[in-house]
């Protein structure tokens, strides 16, 4: 399981897990497109950004632009070395995290909704921590919170704080969040949902289809307990749903193969949307070290985006 | 449909085990709460209606596992007229055949030792509770244990204490009695076991026993327990007897053996011995081959050492059936014959011709001749002690007085021999009043005079052969001389006497000996108790008819004295089974002999010497044992008589029932064939209560059981 454990939810500290984001730091965080923005970066933009933040020397090198050259580095060591700045992009990552009372459900030590807290908190520091603006969406049947788009890095601790307030809510309908934030948001960037997406199928590819119809890049962080995905109860259960359902009682064992089976083909179904819309689907198994998860993650758009990107 | 355990069909009521081990199960869950409802429902409305039908599936072989279980545990067997009441207590009567043909032995063991061990084998297929009666049955029933008992144990050991017999067999008194017995007895089942071996002739009276069983309480039920193997071969000695006349230890004693292959093969060199009281061989022969069936005559000869009882025994090499390889016959040799001739016309030569015939010889061997006439005339009959004489001759007697009648029906009711010979002085009033009615022991009446006394003009004669009666049956060989050359000028017309009931007992009526030539009656006989008399039709001396001077006269005469004496002899020759009533000398009147049982000299039975109208008479009825019986004084080893009770020959015949009878007993009962190590109560109960459903139930349930266990572990399969 999870070296996450279930900590009361509400303070903050408890939201950053430093080994993950040392882990995931290194890889960084590649946008897939060139956005608009406010800051020039590593990223290439269509507009002519200022540098503002300096990253390294390098040795000057022909058609080197000189008024990069660095004077002081000159005069001490009688070496041409020209100044490098990081160049941030007016990315914006816009998270939205599912609070449905489906996220309450955890089999182990954390549940679904806490790990998705810290995956979003986690992914919020790794996108300031590269200058790029974050905005933090959290809804269940609607928006309920939104913290408006920040590359602040002090801005981290009021993300973490409204994160580990939150507390899952009532029914899901992810569809019509992901219309509202595509009417909302009209330039282009990233939308990272989080959610378990125990809701309608087609409504939520409906919402990522509006989303990538405006230019957002999509990725949809499925998040499922382990239980979820394996089903591994016995003997005489009686399943309480959590989102209103009615209870029921069955044999667990007997239907365990259906019911994968069934959850299954929902993935499927999902990813194969996604894929339509050319957005990226990840499973999130809360079962798997968070560090694991993000790793994996940015390790599969860093190499997705050198495919597409030719090399960047 | 029956239980052999009805009590246990209450766990029938375990079937609610599983139904509630099944909804308390649905109530024993563990509650989780579960965010992935919906495609926990679409699995559940996949797999729905499969799962309620395994549950019903499971549901239905656990009760059904439960239920027959239950069912095997109360024993449930099919049997088409049976009751619940079947498997209780009993009254049963055990008729155990211990006629002859039980000793029949396959070379190990007899019949009769695998018939008591069957039988103790019946007495453990009944239940404790169960009321038990023996009886030892051959041609007459025993009753060893006549009132069924609870303690198993004595029945036991009476079964294991009883004795074979040479008796004959006839199931019909053993069966008969045994009905009798159950008929008083309340208990709900009553059984009849006759264990006997498959001796043909014991259902002889096959339709005899139809009619016990029906007249027989409507619940009594018969098994017959067969035992024993067919025999394969068997030499019988089926007849010992000796020629008719006097046994005087001064003639050599003619006598008759039948020797029987009862076998199926021929037996070769057969030799036959006769001893003389137990002692060597004193005459003998030889039989080449004797075929299958063949029965073959022979002759011996013997010579009575000396007056008195003798015991004349036939002896044939032993085979599988002992007991018919000996036979024994008990003469008593006479040196004197006294005959009471009683002349009724001293002026008639009735009474000369009488003497003579009786005394055949000159005059100076009579007084040693073994007969010894004495003529008396009418008047004293009254005053004579008719006792003291072997026979007695009417000759033309007229009317006696009440005394001399009373005296002689007694004489002849105690078994004296009475020859009457009619004539002129005879009143056939008194006759056929006095005689015939109130005395009631002439053999005819007297009717008319045929023909005429006083012409010489024969008007009847005797009939040709052949002849049926034994004292005439000489005349059958030809070298013999011929009847009807007698010339009877008169006789009277005898109308035999009708067998009438004195009370209980039936008296027979008169027999007819010879007839004239036109079939009316010439001499008749008729049996009355234990004596017997013989009515001529003729005067006795010349005076009707001139038998008297005939040599025919000797051996009529003779034969008819000795035929009364034969009769007497018969006391003394039985056949095994009959009731012994022996004459014995007066004084022993009261007094205690004892009896030596065959082959006994140890072992012996007491019994009382009954008084009775001047004679002594023992009854005896302990005559189960083929062989000599020896009656004597207590503490002394000389004889004061003797007897011997010899097998029924039929009895030799082993012959096993056909498959007719067969046929027939399986009609009326349950025939069940023993070995050893057959267990009855098994047997019984499976008839009692038909085939028992236990085992196929414990299959079933086992293999209800398993498929119960395969099919859980197959539903719960993940799917």
């Amino acid at each position: 399981m999870s070296e996450l454990q279930r900590e009361p939810e509400g303070t903050p500290e408890s939201l950053l897990d430093p080994q993950a984001l040392a882990h995931a730091e290194r890889l960084g965080l590649h946008a897939r497109q060139v956005v608009e923005g406010y800051l020039a970066g590593e990223h290439r933009s269509p507009f002519f950004g200022f540098a503002t933040e300096f990253a390294q020397h390098r040795e000057y090198a022909q058609g080197d632009d000189l008024r990069h050259l660095d004077w002081k580095v000159l005069g001490r060591t009688d070496r041409y070395y020209v100044k490098q700045y990081e160049q941030e992009t007016n990315f914006v990552a816009q998270i939205l995290l599912d609070g449905s009372e489906s996220m309450r459900y955890g089999s182990g030590a954390v549940t679904k909704l806490q790990y998705a807290k810290q995956l979003a908190a986690c992914l919020s520091y790794l996108i300031l921590l590269q200058r790029d603006a974050v905005a933090v969406g959290m809804f269940d049947a609607g928006l309920r919170r939104y913290l408006p788009r920040s590359n602040s890095r002090a801005n981290l601790h009021v993300i973490m704080a409204q994160l580990a307030s939150f507390e899952a809510g009532a029914k899901t309908q992810i569809g019509s969040v992901l219309h509202e934030m595509a009417q909302q948001t009209p330039r282009k960037g990233m939308v990272l949902l989080i959610s378990d997406l125990f809701d309608d199928e087609d409504q939520i590819l409906a919402g990522i289809q509006h989303l990538r119809f405006i230019g957002h890049e999509v990725i949809v962080l499925h998040v499922l307990d382990p239980a979820e995905l394996e089903f591994p109860f016995s003997g005489n259960v009686e399943f309480v749903g959590l989102e209103g359902l009615p209870p029921q009682l069955t044999r667990a064992h007997e239907i365990r193969k259906s019911y994968r089976q069934e959850i299954d083909a929902f993935r499927n179904r999902l990813r194969e949307g996604c894929e339509r819309n050319q957005s990226h689907y990840v499973l999130v198994n809360t079962g798997d070290p968070l560090r694991e998860t993000l790793s994996g993650y940015l390790a599969f758009r860093k190499k997705t985006g050198r495919t597409r990107r030719g090399g960047l | 449909m029956s239980f052999l355990n009805p009590a246990l069909l209450a766990f029938t009521a375990a079937i609610a085990v599983p139904i509630l081990i099944h909804f308390l199960n649905r109530r024993r869950f563990r509650r989780v709460e579960w965010a992935a409802m919906r495609f926990l429902r679409a699995s559940l409305e996949k797999n729905r209606r499969r799962m309620e039908l395994e549950d019903l599936i499971l549901l239905v072989l656990r009760c059904l596992v439960v239920g027959l279980l239950a069912l095997a545990l109360a024993r449930p067997a099919l049997r088409a007229a049976g009751s619940l009441l079947e498997t209780g207590r009993a009254a049963a009567v055990i008729v155990l055949d211990h006629s002859g043909s039980l000793q029949a032995s396959d070379g190990t063991r007899s019949r009769w030792d695998l018939a008591r061990e069957a039988a103790e084998n019946a007495v453990d297929a009944y239940r404790a509770g169960s009321a038990i009666a023996v009886l030892l049955s051959g041609d007459r029933a025993m009753e060893t244990l006549p009132e069924p008992t609870y303690d198993l144990n004595l029945v036991r050991k009476t079964l294991r204490e009883s004795q074979p017999s040479e008796l004959a067999t006839d199931h019909v008194p053993g069966l008969a009695k045994a009905a009798e017995i159950l008929r008083d007895q309340t208990a709900l089942r009553k059984e009849i076991v006759l264990i006997t071996d498959r001796q043909a002739l014991g259902w002889r009276r096959l339709p005899d026993v139809a009619s016990i069983l029906g007249e027989a309480s409507r619940d009594t039920r018969l098994r017959i327990v067969f035992v024993g193997e067919p025999a394969e071969e068997n030499l019988a000695l089926t007849s010992l007897t000796r020629s008719p006349g006097f046994a005087s230890s001064s003639e050599p004693l003619r006598l008759r053996v039948e020797v029987a292959n009862r076998g199926a093969s021929t037996a070769r060199q057969v030799r036959a011995t006769l001893h003389l009281n137990g002692g060597p061989v004193v005459d003998e022969a030889l039989i080449d081959a004797l075929a299958p069936g063949e029965v073959r005559r022979l002759t011996f000869f013997a010579r009575l050492p000396a007056p008195g009882f003798h015991s004349i025994q036939v002896r044939l090499p032993a085979d599988r059936l002992p007991a018919d390889d000996e036979r024994a016959l008990v003469v008593r040799g006479v040196e004197k014959v006294n005959v009471l001739v009683v002349d009724g016309d001293p002026e008639s030569n009735a009474a000369f011709f009488l003497r003579h015939a009786l005394q055949p010889v000159p005059a100076d061997l009579a007084a040693n001749y073994h007969l010894q006439p004495r003529v008396i005339p009418p008047a004293q009959v009254a005053l004579t002690r008719l006792a003291d004489y072997d026979a007695i001759i009417l000759a033309d007697v007229p009317p006696l007085v009440p005394p001399a009648v009373d005296g002689l029906s007694r004489y002849v009711r105690e078994g004296g021999a009475l020859i009457v010979f009619p004539g002129p002085r005879a009143d056939t009033n008194f006759y056929n009043a006095e005689l015939l009615g109130r005395a009631g022991w002439l053999p005819a009446g007297l009717g008319r005079l045929r023909g005429n006394p006083e012409g010489d003009q024969a008007s009847l004669a005797l009939e040709a052969g052949p002849y049926a009666h034994r004292v005439f049956e000489l005349w059958n060989d030809a070298g013999a001389g011929s009847l009807t050359a007698v010339r009877f000028r008169a006789a009277y017309e005898l109308t035999p006497a009708l067998a009438r009931t004195n009370g209980t007992t039936l008296e027979p009526g008169g027999t007819v000996m010879i007839r004239y030539a036109d079939g009316t009656p010439a001499v008749v006989e008729r049996p009355v108790e234990r004596g017997r008399v013989v009515l001529f039709s003729s005067t006795a001396g010349t005076g009707w008819n001139d038998l008297a001077v005939r040599p025919a006269i000797v051996p009529i005469l003779h034969r008819s004295v000795a035929q009364v004496a034969e009769a007497r002899e018969a006391e003394w020759n039985l056949r095994t089974g009959a009731r012994e009533a022996l004459r014995l000398e007066s004084d022993l009147g009261g007094r205690e002999v004892w009896v030596m049982a065959p082959g006994e000299t140890e072992r012996r039975l007491t019994a009382t010497v009954r008084s009775a109208s001047g004679h002594s008479v023992l009854e005896f009825d302990e005559t189960s044992r083929s062989g000599t019986y020896r009656v004597v004084r207590p503490g002394e080893s000389n004889p004061v008589a003797m007897f011997a009770a010899s097998m029924d020959g039929a009895e030799s015949d082993l012959t096993d029932v056909g498959v007719e009878t067969r046929a027939e007993l399986e009609r009326l009962g349950q025939v069940i064939d023993w070995i050893p190590g057959m267990d009855l109560r098994s047997v019984f109960d499976r008839e009692r209560v038909g085939v028992e459903l236990w085992l196929p139930l414990v299959i079933a349930v086992l293999l209800l059981g398993a498929l119960e266990v395969w099919l859980a572990q197959a539903f719960s399969r993940s799917k």
